[in-house]
């Protein structure tokens, strides 16, 4: 049995960060600078009173209303976020019945960043191959923003907060699901961590650590990235995960009509498209208006780039925080 | 190794603009388009091509390419 994605929808938050308001905050930082250096020119950041949860409901309605599917025929939920809406219970439990799928639906969540969305590919495929669900909701949501310190200025300019959903079913849709290869190295685990705030440091406080030229480093309870551990990280696993990924579907690169790697930012992703030796015109980009939204990013660009425009095989990958990395090809018909 | 291929190859870590003033002797930290993520891909590539780890702190004392060949040269051992 085969799986598709048959319809995807998303959802931004209604505020705007513009490089030209982060200029003003750090004006050490020109606005057109963060744009050449990142591609990035503006972010969508969720509204206080807005949780992500609240965001994948959203997302999540949009879809059933835009494919006018039944609400009642969806069967299993898989809900991916790292800034869930309570310890327990489940968001997916909660958004369950928001969104009135019936109670005969599994329902769970699982906690992964930017590879997030090709795990939920591959746990989707995996249902309905399996023969365990028939139509496959998957959401990914994430407000990265709600956990960035207001003096770190460097992933203020990278992150922005959206909801996804999308569709998977073995009814033929735009994508094809092909072979996936995912990976895990948890020695990466201390480069890119929100560490205080949960179970093991419930109740520590964080201060402000500041390098020796007065550059805010850090504070645990907010989300600390350590840029060269993760630069280095991306550009020795994602050539050798696409390699994984072609030798798997037993294909090779010239075969690939597109590339879609997860959004993290241009400047990393021109690194890499130079490495593997992509031109241009095969790389897809889109996060001009949005910038990175952690497992937002590889949906939102499905939508907006490539259904209906683009066809042939795709190859989307997506890697970081854990470190967790997969990779699949989709072909578009 | 060769200064000239080493050169070339991190010239093309840097923005368009400024690739055509990058020499090997340059102090790189000077033009116009560097900053830390310029820094992130050159230590990544030299990774990469050479397979030498440059920490940080010492990737901060290097002021030029020639600085960074004879880094990668000495631990090479070459």
């Amino acid at each position: 049995m085969k799986a598709f994605i048959n319809a995807i929808s998303y959802y931004l938050p209604e505020k705007v960060l513009d490089n030209h308001q982060i200029s003003l905050e750090h004006p050490e930082w020109a606005a057109d600078k963060i744009s050449q250096k990142t591609g990035i020119y503006k972010r969508h950041i969720a509204a206080h009173d807005e949780s992500a949860g609240d965001m994948a409901e959203k997302a999540g309605k949009k879809l059933l209303a835009e494919t006018k599917v039944e609400a009642s025929g969806i069967d299993f939920l898989l809900y991916c976020t790292q800034s869930p809406d309570f310890f327990l219970p489940t968001t997916a439990c909660i958004l369950q019945a928001k969104l009135s799928l019936p109670t005969s639906c599994g329902a769970l969540d699982f906690n992964l960043g930017c590879s997030g969305y090709i795990y939920g590919l591959a746990l989707s495929k995996s249902l309905i191959v399996s023969g365990i669900a028939k139509k496959v909701l998957l959401l990914t949501s994430e407000t990265y923003t709600k956990f960035i310190n207001p003096k770190d200025k460097s992933n203020k300019t990278i992150f922005g907060d959206a909801a996804s959903a999308s569709l998977i079913t073995s009814e033929i849709g735009p994508y094809e699901l092909g072979n996936f290869r995912l990976g895990t190295d948890g020695t990466g685990a201390e480069n890119l961590i929100v560490r205080f705030g949960a179970i093991r440091h419930k109740t520590d406080k964080g201060t402000d650590i500041f390098d020796s030229t007065g550059e805010f480093v850090k504070n645990e309870e907010y989300l600390f990235m350590n840029g060269q551990a993760i630069f280095s990280f991306t550009s020795i696993t994602v050539p050798k995960l696409v390699n994984d990924v072609l030798l798997c579907n037993n294909l090779v690169k010239d075969e690939i009509d597109y590339f879609l790697f997860h959004q993290a930012n241009k400047y990393m992703l021109e690194f890499i498209r130079k490495k593997i030796k992509v031109p241009l015109e095969k790389f897809i980009y889109y996060l001009e208006d949005i910038g990175n939204t952690v497992s937002n990013t590889i949906p939102i660009a499905l939508k907006e780039e490539c259904t209906n425009k683009k066809k042939g095989n795709i190859l989307i990958a997506g890697f970081g925080v854990g470190y967790s990395w997969g990779g699949c090809i989709l072909h578009s018909m | 190794m060769d200064l000239n291929d080493f050169t070339e190859q991190i010239k093309l870590q840097f923005l368009e603009e400024d690739q055509p003033k990058v020499t090997s002797e340059i102090d790189f930290r000077k033009l116009s388009t560097w900053d830390s993520l310029t820094g992130m891909a050159i230590i990544a590539i030299i990774e990469s091509e050479y397979g030498v780890t440059i920490p940080v702190d010492d990737f901060k004392e290097m002021r030029n390419i020639l600085d960074l060949f004879n880094y990668v040269k000495y631990q090479r051992k070459d």
